[in-house]
């Protein structure tokens, strides 16, 4: 008999002297007896180790482990290709800059703004508001109820300080800012009845298209905040005379380095064909595009962004009007955008002459970058000088100019003006 | 011991031809500080790969460097940044990141300003003379690199402060103003035949077994 804890706790056992009992086998096993009540009831009593015997434990089936699944090749998708395409997104910087952009986008980069805006300039007038500007600004950076701890900064003033600041996080202060501008010249543009018919508004579009690069493929993925699409393309920039001599041109080259150094090789794809609206859509043909420049590149960077941006959407705008196999346009296609920072607008304006991108001769893109529009100045904080104008933020240096390029913008091509 | 954290930079120390069989042509992008090394690294880029080389005095963004592994009949002219087998080169020239043997990367001057100078070439080897003066005989496919190596001011530079050796990983020295007995200085040596580099493959080890029925 084993010796067990229930056999210890019993009554009236003394521990020490059990252990010696039990050493000497003087212990006899005590009967058990069953209780009255069970015993009246005539309930059906089995010992345990009859019961225990008549268990068969060989009938006991463990259920057998499956078949461990295969991984599956990467081969055996259906996007695979042995042949890799490049794709464009929102973080891709180039090495060369503007001269890298053109090249990829076959294009030839005019002076200053297009003449049809400069127009605009001089014959609209801005309304009064400054008032509203400034206000937008502040709710943006100062009247947020937002209260974050913000990412460490460094300040070349004063290496080694240990900054800990809580506010607003920069693009929450930026999404804030464009939204506000964007809601008011949205506004004032449809004050005229042809913008109500023959635009609409769209947000967050996400834009995927494709083109043929000298024998590559490249997908352009394409992110942004809002975009103005309308039933009619902007009128052309430039007329034909200008695009004629442009065959003369020719695009500055970066031998030894392929243009598409930058962009990233996938061997799982499929050519891109999503448009920023579902289709068929009244509303299709993309006018301007609004983009936050949420990252802390150069301006260079931002602006080549913004003309891979226009080229993907004029590309699959072309595409969606004269066929998948148009190689020259009857009419050139114009797009522009507004890229955004904290405090700056960078406009740039494209427009496409051909889609024959086998080779660097014959007719050229045009686009044009107009950047550094400054909206005002943001002084931040140097908490290790004594003077109580470096204890906060400070905001100065507005200026309305960007406002009237803004307008320009937002108004073109309206048949009214 | 310490000093501040450092990341480390995959750097390319081995300069190979084109796969045409051409020479391979590359524009320096970028020149960047390297907290690894002394020397300066060049961002290097050609068709469709970037990589890191150490950069050559004088070699600014926008150039091109070429590397070759053909000797042609003729000497080849001196441009720096280039590099090419030691014997293509004209007996005098400067060169640094030199190979040990032919294929395996670049083994001697890679210091800031370093510099060796080929004194000599054989039928099968060339002699070159080391910043040491040792003066070491080397297979003549063995490619170097024209000029000297990036940022020759390292040396005169002072360092300023002794929180500034810390942050270099240096920690404090001691004896330095011990006077001098007349047993230390440099002592002026004959200057010793040239040593030839070869690889010596140890012998194969053999083992004597017996089977005992």
């Amino acid at each position: 008999m084993r010796l067990t804890g229930v056999l210890c706790v019993r009554e009236n056992t003394h521990y020490r002297q059990f252990k010696t009992m039990w050493k000497s086998y003087k212990f006899k096993e005590q009967r058990l007896k069953l209780p009255l009540p069970l015993q009246e009831k005539n309930v059906e009593i089995i010992r345990g180790k009859d019961f225990l015997r008549g268990l068969d434990t060989k009938q006991v089936v463990v259920a057998a482990e499956p078949d461990p699944v295969p991984t599956p090749s990467l081969k055996k998708h259906p996007n695979y290709h042995e042949k890799p395409a490049l794709t464009y997104t929102n973080e891709i910087q180039f090495i060369e800059g503007k001269k890298q952009a053109c090249l990829l986008t076959k294009s030839r980069e005019m002076e200053g703004v297009p003449a049809g805006i400069l127009r605009l300039m001089d014959t609209l007038e801005l309304p009064d508001v400054n008032s509203t500007i400034q206000k937008y600004i502040m709710n943006s950076q100062v009247w947020d109820p937002t209260n974050v701890k913000l990412t460490k900064r460094i300040d070349k003033e004063k290496i080694g300080y240990k900054f800990r600041e809580f506010g607003i996080p920069r693009e929450r202060a930026m999404l804030n800012l464009m939204t506000d501008l964007v809601r008011l010249f949205v506004s004032m543009m449809n004050l005229y009845p042809s913008a109500r018919e023959n635009r609409r508004l769209l947000t967050r579009p996400f834009l995927g298209s494709h083109y043929r690069y000298k024998g590559d493929l490249i997908n352009i993925r394409a992110r942004s905040e809002f975009l103005i699409s309308s039933r009619e393309f902007l009128p052309c920039f430039a007329d034909t005379d200008a695009v004629k001599e442009s065959v003369d041109y020719t695009i500055p080259d970066m031998h030894p380095v392929n243009p598409t150094i930058d962009l990233r090789m996938e061997n799982l794809y499929s050519e891109q064909n999503i448009p920023a609206f579902r289709v068929p859509f009244e509303f299709d043909k993309p006018q301007t595009l609004f983009h936050l420049n949420k990252d802390l590149s150069k301006l260079v960077h931002r602006q080549n962004r913004a003309l891979m941006f226009l080229l993907g959407y004029a590309m699959a705008a072309a595409r969606r009007k004269y066929g998948d196999d148009v190689t020259d346009l009857p009419e050139p296609i114009c797009v522009q955008c507004v890229n955004m920072n904290e405090a700056t607008l960078n406009f740039t304006f494209f427009q496409l002459n051909t889609m024959d991108f086998s080779s660097d001769s014959g007719v050229k893109n045009f686009v044009w970058f107009d950047s550094g529009n400054h909206l005002f100045a943001k002084h931040l904080t140097k908490p290790w000088l004594k003077d109580p104008e470096f204890k906060i933020n400070r905001y100065d240096s507005y200026s309305e100019e960007p406002l009237k390029k803004l307008l320009a913008v937002v108004m073109y091509g309206l048949s009214n003006l | 011991g310490g000093g501040h954290k450092q990341n480390y930079r995959w750097v390319d120390f081995v300069r190979k031809q084109g796969e045409d069989g051409k020479s391979l042509e590359e524009r320096v992008e970028k020149i960047l500080y390297d907290p690894v090394r002394s020397a300066r690294l060049a961002l290097v880029a050609s068709g469709r790969q970037k990589r890191y080389i150490i950069a050559t005095q004088n070699v600014k963004e926008g150039d091109v460097v070429s590397t070759s592994t053909e000797i042609p009949p003729v000497v080849v002219s001196i441009k720096e940044g280039n590099a090419h087998p030691l014997g293509a080169l004209p007996v005098g020239a400067m060169i640094h990141h030199v190979e040990k043997f032919p294929g395996e990367g670049g083994k001697y001057c890679l210091a800031a300003g370093a510099s060796a100078q080929l004194v000599k070439k054989k039928t099968d080897t060339c002699i070159i003379r080391l910043p040491s003066k040792q003066e070491v005989e080397l297979d003549r496919h063995c490619i170097a690199v024209i000029g000297q190596v990036s940022n020759s001011d390292h040396q005169d530079k002072h360092i300023g402060s002794a929180w500034r050796l810390r942050w270099l990983g240096f920690r404090p020295r001691s004896g330095l103003k011990s006077r001098k007995c007349g047993y230390d200085g440099k002592k002026i040596k004959s200057s010793r035949p040239a040593k030839l580099v070869t690889r010596i493959e140890p012998e194969p080890k053999v083992y004597k077994m017996t089977l005992d029925s």
